[in-house]
C-alpha cells in the first residue's frame, strides 16, 4: 500500500503524496497519500468535517495544496489550473447547469474543449443511453429527478473522458427509499467507465458498496487505506472498527489456551476465535454484534462476563441489545424472540469473532 | 484584474472625501492643498452654526426611524403573514415613492398640502413614506420565513401565550432585520434633500440645507469643513448596516 | 377544553379582526395621504384639475409648452444620457468586483479589510447627491484639486463628462448592492463544475455566470437609471453646468410658483422613471426566458 516515490511518473490513474491542505492556520487535510488505478474505485469515508471533500477538491483544483503532489497519469498536476488536469467532477447536489438542456449539459465540457460538432453528438447520444436518460435530451435541469439529475451530472463528467472521476457524496442528495436502488445503477456505470474514480461519502454501507479500496480519514488525516475487506478483518483501530463494521476492537493477550480482556475479567477460550495476523501492532479481538451471545446457564467462571443491558432494538428479524460490561459498551444481536433481563452473562459465539495476533516490533 | 479593478473603485470613492478633507484643513485651498498651512479653523467655524442642525437633523432621523418600526412593523407582519390581494396592491403603493423622483413627490407633496410644511410636519411624513419601502424589504421576508413561523407554533403548543411568543420568538428573529430597517432608514432621513427641497420648513433648515446653502454661498473650506461634519456622522451608520449585513448573510448560510 | 378550538383554524371573530383592522388602516393612512394621493393630485395638477393654483380647469396647455419648450427636451435629453451612461460605465465598475467575490476562499481570507472595503463602497449610497456634486467641485470645480495637476481639469464639474463621472458616483453603489446579491445567490459549485469541465475563466463567465445574472443585471440598471434620472442633488450643486430635467422641474416652482407647469414637469420625469422600471422588469422577464431556451 505505500507509495514509492519513483512511482509518481510511472502510475496511471491518480497519485496523491503527503498533500496537505490549510485554510487559514487549521490543517483541513493533512499528508494525504492515496493512489487510484484506472478503472478502480477508492472510497474516502469519514465523519464530517474529516478533510474527505477538500482532498477531492484539491485533486479537481479547486483548493491549493500547501504542501505535497498530486499527479494524474504520471503527470503533476499539482500547480495545475483546473480546465487542464483532466478530471470529471460530481458535485455534493450536482450542481447541473439550470440553464440548459440535459444535452446541452452533457456537452458542455467537449464545447469547452472544441470537439468537432459530430464526435460531439456521437459522445452525449452514447451517453444519453448508456444513461437511460435518451427521452429526457431536451428537459431542463428543474424537470428531473434526484437520480436522474446524479445520471446526468456523471454523464456531464464523464463525456470528457475524464482520467480520474470525483464524485462527492453522490447520493446524499436523494431520497433515502431510494439510494439502495441507485447505488446499484452507480456501481455499473462505474464499472463502464475506464476512469480512476475517487468517491466521497460519510455512508459505510456505499463506501463498502462501491470502494475496491476505502480510505478511512479522521480529522484530516488518513487512519487507513486498503481494500473493503483488509478494513472489514483487521481495522486499524477502533474508529474504523466501529465506523465500518459497527463493531468494537478489545485489546488482548495471549495467556495459555486463552485470550485475556478487561484486564483478566474475561477470559475466552483461543479454539472458539477466528485466527488472524493483524499489521496494526498489538494484539486484539475484534467483536462484531454477531460475535457474542447471551448464556444464562453459563458456568461461574471467566469465560463468559457479567454485563447490563441498556437498551434493546427491536429491529424486525432480530433484536439490537446494547450492554455495559467492564466499562465498555457492547452490542449483540440476538434473535428476536428471546427475553432479555437486565443482567445477562456473555460469552463469545464460537467461531465468530475474531482474534488479531500483533506482530511484535 | 478584478483586484485592480476594486483598487480603482476604491480610490475613486475615497478621492474626493480625501480632497474635501484637505480643502476642509486648508487655510486657503485655491493655493493647492494645505495651501496657507493646515489649520482646524474651518472645522471649529462650521461646527458652531451646524450644530443645532445636526441636533434637529438627528431628532427627525430618530422619530422617522421610530414610526417606520411601528408602522413598518404592523405593515410587514400583515403583509407577511396575510398575503392576499389587498396585501399584494399594499406592497405597490408602499414602493411608489421608489419608483417616482424625489424632487417629483416633493412637488406633488408642496401642491397638495402646503400648510402642513412650516411646522416641519410634511417634512417628517415626506421621509416616512420615502424610508417605509426599506423597512418593508428588511422585514417581510423575516416574518414570512416558514421557519419562523414553524418555531412560533411550537412555542405556543408549548403554552406561551401571543404576546411572550412576539417577545420571545418573533422579535428575536427579527432582531438583525429590525436594526439593519433602522440605521438604513437613520442614513436615509438624515442626508434626505431630492423630496425635502420643497416641503422643508425654510425657516428650520435640515444639515443636507445647511449644506446646499454652505455649497451656494459659502467658502470651499467652509463647505467643505460642514461636508466633512456630515461624513463624519454617516459612517458610522454605514459601518453599523454593512456589519448587520455580514451578519445576517453568515446566519443565513 | 372544547376539541375545535385545538386544530380547526382560528375563524374571522368581529372582535378580533376590528382593532387589528384598526391598527392596520392607521398605519397604512401615511402611505395613502402622503405618497399615493399626492401623486394622483399631481397628475391632477398637470392638466390643471387640482389644488390652487392649478385648478384652472382642465388643459392640456402645460403639456404643449413643455413639449414645445427647447429648454425642456435638451435637458431631457442630457438627463436619458446621463442616467444611462452613469449606470453602463458604473456595471462595467461593478461586474469584476461582484465576480470577485463570488469566489469563496476570498472572503474567507480577507474578513476584516473586506468589511472596511465594503463600508466604503456603500458610502456613496448614503451621501446626498448635492455632496457628489460639491466632491466634483472640490476635485474638478474651478480651484479643484485635479486642476493643479492639469489644467484641463480645471471647470470639468461643469462639462458632459464631468456630470457624467458624478452620477457614475452616484449610481454604482445602486448597481454594486443588488448584484452583489445576485451574485452571492449563485452556487459557486456551478462555475466550479464547468472549471474542471475545461472551461477558461472567460468561458466560464460567458457561459455560466453571466446567462445566470443577465435578468439581475438588466433590472438592476434599469432600476438604477431610474433613480439617476430623477437624482435632483448632484445637478443643483452643480446647476451651472449642464442642465437636466429635475433643475427646470425646479425651476418652474421657485421662479414664481408655477405649480401647474412644474407638476407636469415632475410626471414627465416620474413617467421616465417608472418606464424605465418596468422595461427593465419586462426585458428581465425576457432575458430569463430567453436564457431558458438557449
Amino acid at each position: 500500500m505505500t507509495i514509492v516515490p519513483e512511482s509518481l511518473a510511472a502510475h496511471a490513474g491518480l497519485l496523491i503524496e503527503r498533500a496537505t491542505v490549510r485554510y487559514g492556520g487549521t490543517v483541513a487535510a493533512g499528508e494525504i497519500t492515496l493512489d487510484v488505478a484506472p478503472g478502480e474505485t477508492v472510497a474516502l469515508v469519514g465523519p464530517s468535517g474529516c478533510g474527505k471533500s477538500t482532498t477531492l477538491r484539491a485533486v479537481a483544483g479547486l483548493v491549493p495544496l500547501s504542501e505535497g503532489r498530486i499527479a494524474i497519469r504520471g503527470l503533476d498536476v499539482t500547480r495545475a489550473a483546473p480546465p487542464s488536469r483532466g478530471v470529471g467532477l460530481v458535485p455534493q447536489n450536482y450542481a447541473l447547469f439550470p440553464h440548459m438542456s440535459v444535452a446541452a449539459n452533457i456537452a458542455y465540457g467537449m464545447r469547452a474543449r472544441r470537439v468537432p460538432a459530430t464526435k460531439r453528438q456521437r459522445t452525449v447520444d452514447g451517453l444519453l443511453e448508456l444513461t437511460s436518460l435518451g427521452h429526457l435530451a431536451d428537459r431542463r435541469p428543474d424537470q428531473l429527478s434526484g437520480g436522474q439529475r446524479q445520471r446526468v451530472a456523471l454523464a456531464r463528467a464523464l463525456a470528457v473522458e475524464p482520467s480520474v472521476l470525483l464524485l462527492d457524496e453522490p447520493m446524499a442528495a436523494l431520497d433515502p427509499q431510494l439510494r439502495g436502488g441507485l447505488r446499484r445503477e452507480l456501481a455499473e456505470l462505474l464499472r463502464a467507465a475506464d476512469s480512476a474514480t475517487l468517491l466521497v461519502t460519510h455512508d459505510q454501507r456505499e463506501a463498502l458498496a462501491l470502494g475496491q479500496r476505502i480510505a478511512v480519514l479522521r480529522e484530516g488525516r488518513i487512519v487507513q487505506f486498503g481494500t473493503a475487506r483488509e478494513l472489514w478483518n483487521d481495522p486499524a483501530d477502533a474508529l474504523v472498527a466501529d465506523f465500518l463494521a459497527g463493531s468494537r476492537l478489545l485489546d488482548a493477550h495471549l495467556d495459555g489456551e486463552h485470550a485475556v480482556l478487561f484486564d483478566g475479567r474475561w477470559r475466552v477460550p483461543l479454539d472458539g476465535l477466528v485466527k488472524r495476523t493483524s499489521a496494526h501492532g498489538r494484539t486484539r479481538v475484534l467483536m462484531r454484534p454477531e460475535s457474542l451471545m447471551i448464556v444464562g446457564d453459563a458456568p461461574r467462571d471467566q469465560t463468559a462476563l457479567d454485563a447490563e443491558v441498556t437498551h434493546t432494538e427491536f429491529v424486525g428479524e432480530a433484536l439490537h441489545i446494547t450492554l455495559e460490561a467492564a466499562g465498555t459498551v457492547l452490542t449483540i444481536r440476538t434473535p428476536a424472540d428471546v427475553g432479555v433481563p437486565r443482567h445477562v452473562r456473555v460469552a463469545v459465539r464460537p467461531g465468530h469473532a475474531s482474534l488479531l495476533i500483533g506482530s511484535p516490533n | 484584474m478584478n483586484r485592480a479593478v476594486l483598487a480603482v473603485v476604491l480610490s475613486f470613492v475615497l478621492l474626493p472625501i480625501l480632497a474635501t478633507a484637505i480643502a476642509a484643513t486648508s487655510v486657503d485651498f485655491s493655493h493647492g492643498p494645505w495651501g496657507g498651512g493646515p489649520t482646524l479653523d474651518w472645522l471649529g467655524y462650521a461646527w458652531v452654526p451646524l450644530a443645532p442642525v445636526v441636533a434637529r437633523s438627528l431628532a427627525i432621523a430618530l422619530g422617522v426611524v421610530l414610526l417606520n418600526l411601528l408602522l413598518g412593523g404592523v405593515i410587514s407582519w400583515w403583509v407577511a403573514r396575510r398575503p392576499s390581494w389587498a396585501t399584494f396592491l399594499v406592497g405597490y403603493l408602499v414602493n411608489v415613492p421608489l419608483a417616482i423622483p424625489g424632487i417629483a413627490l416633493s412637488v406633488a407633496l408642496v401642491g397638495t398640502f402646503p400648510p402642513l410644511r412650516p411646522s416641519g410636519f410634511l417634512l417628517v411624513m415626506a421621509h416616512l413614506v420615502f424610508t417605509l419601502p426599506f423597512t418593508l424589504a428588511a422585514l417581510v421576508p423575516v416574518l414570512a420565513d416558514p421557519s419562523l413561523r414553524a418555531a412560533e407554533d411550537v412555542a405556543r403548543s408549548l403554552g406561551a401565550s401571543h404576546v411572550r411568543v412576539a417577545r420571545t420568538i418573533t422579535i428575536p428573529a427579527c432582531a438583525v432585520g429590525l436594526a439593519q430597517a433602522a440605521a438604513m432608514v437613520f442614513a436615509l432621513s438624515f442626508g434626505e434633500f431630492n423630496i425635502s427641497f420643497f416641503v422643508n420648513p425654510p425657516a428650520a433648515p435640515t444639515i443636507p440645507f445647511a449644506l446646499f446653502d454652505a455649497y451656494s454661498t459659502g467658502r470651499l473650506e467652509l463647505a467643505s469643513a460642514q461636508t466633512i461634519i456630515f461624513i463624519a456622522f454617516i459612517v458610522p451608520v454605514l459601518g453599523a448596516i454593512v456589519a448587520l449585513q455580514r451578519r445576517a448573510g453568515r446566519s443565513k448560510t | 377544553m372544547p376539541t375545535g378550538s385545538l386544530s380547526a383554524p382560528r375563524g374571522l371573530r368581529f372582535g378580533d379582526v376590528l382593532p387589528g383592522a384598526f391598527v392596520l388602516v392607521l398605519a397604512l393612512a401615511p402611505v395613502l395621504l402622503f405618497s399615493v394621493y399626492p401623486v394622483a393630485v399631481l397628475v391632477a395638477n398637470s392638466f390643471g384639475v387640482g389644488i390652487a393654483p392649478a385648478s384652472g380647469g382642465f388643459t392640456l396647455e402645460h403639456y404643449d409648452r413643455a413639449f414645445a419648450s427647447k429648454s425642456v427636451s435638451s435637458a431631457l435629453g442630457n438627463s436619458v444620457l446621463v442616467a444611462i451612461g452613469s449606470v453602463c460605465i458604473s456595471l462595467g465598475l461593478v461586474l469584476p468586483i461582484v465576480l470577485r467575490q463570488g469566489k469563496r476562499s476570498a472572503a474567507r481570507r480577507e474578513r476584516a479589510s473586506a468589511s472596511a472595503a465594503d463600508t466604503l463602497l456603500a458610502l456613496p449610497m448614503a451621501l446626498p447627491g448635492i455632496i457628489i456634486g460639491f466632491f466634483a467641485i472640490v476635485l474638478v470645480g474651478r480651484t479643484g484639486l485635479l486642476g493643479l495637476i492639469w489644467e484641463g481639469f480645471s471647470g470639468f464639474a461643469y462639462v458632459f463628462g464631468g456630470m457624467l463621472v458624478a452620477y457614475v458616483y452616484f449610481s454604482f453603489p445602486r448597481v454594486l448592492g443588488p448584484l452583489r446579491g445576485a451574485a452571492a445567490a449563485l452556487d459557486p459549485a456551478l462555475a466550479e463544475c464547468a472549471r474542471t469541465l475545461g472551461a477558461s475563466r472567460v468561458r466560464v463567465f460567458a457561459t455560466v455566470t453571466l446567462p445566470m445574472l443577465l435578468p439581475a443585471v438588466i433590472e438592476t440598471c434599469a432600476t438604477a437609471s431610474a433613480v439617476a434620472l430623477g437624482g435632483y442633488g448632484t445637478v443643483a450643486t452643480l446647476s451651472e453646468g449642464v442642465r437636466l430635467l429635475p433643475l427646470n422641474v425646479v425651476n418652474e416652482l421657485t421662479t414664481g410658483y408655477r405649480l401647474a407647469d412644474s407638476s407636469t414637469l415632475a410626471v414627465l420625469l416620474a413617467l421616465g422613471a417608472v418606464a424605465a422600471i418596468a422595461v427593465g422588469r419586462l426585458l428581465s422577464r425576457g432575458a430569463k426566458w430567453a436564457v431558458s431556451r438557449a
